[in-house]
């Protein structure tokens, strides 16, 4: 997986906004706030930044204590790659969330797809995918903040 | 003094105004906030405390939004917006707050919204639950005394539930559309239409190129029939 998201985001540095022609599919993210805090959004890193120029609608900067936000997330690197990573701090952890769509090659030209979600500290921040399209790849992400 | 409580007097809709409308709005406004007296009745409507406190705030918020840039004004939504949000709210300090002025139906407001954000919205009703999109935020950004702190914050507390039952519900119909699509054409128009009503304060907190990104992004994008680029990416 490590190896995966180097090849991700050095493909985010090679991609500018003017070349993007083709999309992959889209994430829908629900980020829970279950802490007694209010969330703070932030970005870190090429990553973060990248899906936060890609989120429709923006997402808020705040999540009050035990609200929620919706947004969706597509990537215009390649139509078999989408990814989002978004940080939130809360009750004094800063969640890690990253959630990863690719599509791998399979018998001949074939493709399968292959979908991927983490949080870190697992133990105040849970990350889970909902549902999944094989057909489109499109998929949907709860990200949850304890 | 009289007070007849008609919040909608300046808004032509509860789901937000229009940028030429909003012109209008402030025109209106300009007139009815020129008058300080209780109940005062303008084109045969009575305006109430409440109404006269928006139209005032109205016109603030239009000299402060021709003032500044869109960078400025972004730092100034960020730092109106730590008075009644996220982890800067001073919640000890707000209740505390008692508005200066004699006007029962004002205290009664202030009393109302500090129960209601105190309860999280289990006790009491929301004092601006029936003001439109635009009036909302124009209480938000006033930190001239007009509203208490936690009117300010039941305020945000209100436009951030309608927000997020529009956002659930424009993802979902997204989602619905790339599925029997493969095209989010609706989708990115739908966002662009959401921002392109929305105040300068509030688009000021949006990345720059928000809407040509949409933009470029529904001309560009076509359901895709190529061959898998994985290999590439993963090298």
């Amino acid at each position: 997986m490590k190896a995966r998201v180097i090849g991700i985001s050095a493909f985010v540095a090679m991609m500018g906004f003017a070349s993007a022609a083709l999309a992959g599919p889209p994430v829908a993210i629900t980020v829970k706030n279950q802490s007694p805090d209010a969330a703070e959004y932030y970005r870190i890193g090429d990553q973060a930044e990248e899906t936060y120029q890609n989120a429709s609608p923006k997402p808020d900067d705040v999540i009050e204590s035990f609200d929620e936000d919706n947004y969706g997330v597509q990537s215009p690197l390649s139509p078999d790659v989408n990814y989002a990573r978004v940080y939130y701090s809360a009750n004094g952890t800063t969640c890690n969330f990253f959630t990863s769509y690719v599509a791998l090659p399979g018998p001949g030209s074939s493709t399968f797809p292959n979908w991927n979600v983490d949080a870190t500290p697992a133990s105040n921040c849970t990350a889970t995918i909902i549902d999944t399209d094989s057909l489109t790849g499109a998929w949907s992400v709860e990200f949850v903040i304890d | 003094m009289a007070i007849n409580i008609n919040p909608n007097a300046f808004s032509p809709s509860a789901t937000g105004t229009r940028p030429a409308e909003r012109a209008a709005v402030t025109s209106d406004a300009r007139a009815a906030a020129s008058t300080s007296s209780g109940t005062i009745v303008q084109d045969g409507v009575s305006l109430s405390a409440t109404s006269r406190q928006l139209a005032q705030s109205a016109i603030q918020a239009e000299q402060r939004d021709a003032s500044l840039t869109r960078s400025q004004l972004a730092d100034e939504a960020s730092r109106l917006r730590d008075q009644f949000s996220g982890n800067t709210y001073n919640e000890a300090a707000a209740v505390r707050e008692v508005p200066d002025t004699d006007d029962p139906a004002l205290l009664e407001r202030a009393k109302q919204a500090t129960d209601f954000t105190q309860s999280h919205g289990q006790r009491g009703t929301n004092p601006f639950a029936n003001l439109s999109d635009d009036q909302l935020t124009l209480v938000m950004y006033d930190d001239s005394g007009s509203y208490t702190t936690n009117e300010r914050r039941a305020a945000y507390l209100e436009q951030t539930d309608r927000r997020q039952d529009w956002k659930k519900s424009v993802v979902a119909a997204g989602m619905a559309e790339y599925k029997a699509t493969g095209q989010n054409d609706k989708f990115f128009q739908n966002c662009i239409d959401y921002y392109e009503g929305l105040p300068p304060i509030e688009q000021a907190q949006y990345p720059v190129d928000y809407v040509e990104r949409r933009q470029h992004w529904i001309e560009n994008n076509k359901p895709y029939s190529g061959a898998p680029t994985i290999n590439a990416i993963d090298r």
